[in-house]
């Protein structure tokens, strides 16, 4: 976004990225690359933490295996997650406002029907049936979920090309 | 330049922070990685300012992450952001004080989009009206929780109880501020000092004793850049961001990091980490490394808090370093005990509806 600031006219070229990613998701041609066949492992984790738990990042189980830069703070952080958030005053999973407090249902609902309205709900099919798609034409095994072939290898491969 | 011209150009850069009445929402980033930050925001606003702040347990994560990893579209964000729009209008509240930076960025620039395509703005009304049967007003003022501490930095400063001063030296310590991308980048105006000379936390370290760093690559990002770092395979770039940072401003020897954005304070803290034990390099004095805090951790380190219940030992990089230089009293050993119970968390009344 850095550019929107020096642009003299205001231009963001990263909002015409965002445009132009969105267009491929619509139409499938987001598997064609490596970056493009990312977007399944962002809709399986932030997508699903998003309409599942109404926050993009739920923490709790996800550990240093995924993470390891997140270091051995994060691994004592994992093992006393209630405790931890208790002492920070959080309302970890309780009723009513606060830290990581449990979303009413009937707010979950709100946000799910909003996605199924303006076409969230179609951006993820999208992704996932691209995705499947792809799998099979690359012989990988997807099923739900990441634990397995083809969520691993689009999260972990990089081809080494993308810099100069 | 004469002074009254000074005066006129920097009008441009300061911007309308409500005084009282805010309607909070909170970070899904601050919220995970540190949750010590937002319950230390609400103990100052609320026992030290005294000031009325709302939350609604009903409200959400604004999309933003999905929305910036391309997995959402731009009428669903609008549309759920119009949605705490309504919870705000229903609870009777006009001030808006988000605690996220990219949740800032994300309704200032949502704002901007309705104000030039009203047409966007009636139907992101119709699709609200369809999927939740509410209705909303905009919110009258738009303030980041640290435009907010900003403004209230002098309040804060009398009460302080320790300065960021270093106690051996009686030197002021040297503090590198880190804004957050979407505070300012995408619309100067909407920042204090506007992009360029960002002054939110140089404020907030000044008015507090320390002294404000100024480096080259100060305005460059911690290089979180959502789909950078969320898929394992392109973390390379973000770390590359973080460590062209470090580089830049070890020359200076700065003594901390203070940043306002929820993301940049864990990458600035993780990636020393990581860099460390991927080139044995450090980049504080000492073999140590900086310490990097949220605003909220200096404000509440300036009151008094206990480190540990402000969430220090969350860190990855120490920042017992900071705590030893200002003089700070607090117990070493009770760094990784759970079984104390937070003094404030036992008066502060989390529930507010």
């Amino acid at each position: 976004m850095s550019c929107k600031t020096r642009c003299p006219r205001g231009n963001a070229p990263g909002l015409i990225i965002m445009a132009l990613r969105s267009l491929s998701q619509d139409l499938g041609y987001f598997t064609e690359s490596e970056k493009g066949r990312q977007q399944l492992a962002l809709k399986r984790t932030v997508g699903h933490w998003m309409i599942t738990y109404g926050y993009c990042l739920y923490l709790e189980g996800v550990g240093t295996s995924m993470h390891p830069e997140q270091g051995p703070v994060w691994d004592w952080i994992q093992d006393n997650w209630r405790d931890v958030f208790k002492k920070m005053g959080a309302n970890y999973q309780g009723d009513g406002p606060g830290i990581l407090r449990r979303i009413p249902e009937e707010a979950m609902d709100e946000i799910r029907e909003i996605f199924k309205v303006t076409g969230g709900m179609k951006r993820f099919e999208n992704i996932e049936k691209f995705s499947k798609k792809k799998a099979k034409e690359l012989n990988m095994k997807l099923d739900d979920g990441i634990e397995n072939e083809y969520f691993q290898h689009i999260y972990k491969t990089n081809n080494g090309s993308h810099t100069r | 330049m004469i002074l009254a011209g000074k005066k006129a150009v920097w009008k441009d850069y300061q911007k309308e922070i409500a005084e009282d009445k805010y309607y909070y929402v909170r970070s899904c980033v601050r919220q995970n990685f540190f949750p010590g930050s937002e319950t230390a925001f609400l103990k100052i606003m609320r026992e030290e300012l005294d000031k009325d702040v709302y939350e609604n347990p009903c409200h959400t994560s604004c999309t933003g992450i999905c929305y910036h990893s391309d997995i959402v579209p731009v009428e669903t964000t609008m549309t759920v952001v119009a949605r705490q729009f309504a919870l705000m209008t229903e609870a009777g509240y006009e001030n808006l004080m988000p605690s996220c930076i990219t949740s800032f960025g994300l309704y200032t620039e949502i704002l901007d989009t309705w104000h030039h395509f009203p047409e966007i703005e009636e139907k992101v009304r119709r699709q609200l009206k369809k999927a939740t049967g509410r209705e909303f007003k905009k919110p009258k003022n738009l303030a980041h929780a640290s435009d907010v501490i900003f403004k209230f930095r002098k309040e804060i400063g009398a009460k302080a109880k320790y300065k960021l001063i270093n106690k051996e030296t009686g030197k002021p310590l040297k503090v590198v501020d880190h804004i957050g991308c979407h505070y300012a980048k995408m619309f100067p105006s909407k920042g204090v000092g506007g992009a360029e000379y960002p002054y939110v936390l140089t404020g907030m370290i000044e008015e507090w004793g320390g002294q404000i760093i100024d480096y080259p690559e100060r305005r460059h990002c911690c290089g979180f850049g959502f789909r950078q770092y969320l898929v394992q395979a392109n973390r390379g770039f973000s770390v590359a961001c973080s460590k062209e940072k470090f580089e830049s401003m070890r020359p200076f020897k700065p003594d901390m990091i203070i940043t306002n954005c929820p993301g940049c304070p864990m990458f600035l803290d993780r990636w020393q980490y990581v860099i460390n034990e991927m080139e044995g390099k450090r980049y504080g004095q000492n073999g140590e490394g900086i310490p990097v805090f949220t605003y909220e951790e200096v404000a509440g380190l300036v009151l008094g808090y206990d480190p540990w219940e402000l969430g220090l030992q969350m860190h990855q990089t120490d920042c017992e370093p900071v705590l030893n230089k200002i003089g700070i009293d607090y117990s070493p050993e009770d760094k990784y005990n759970l079984d104390i119970s937070p003094s404030y968390s036992k008066k502060h009344n989390l529930i507010n509806v």
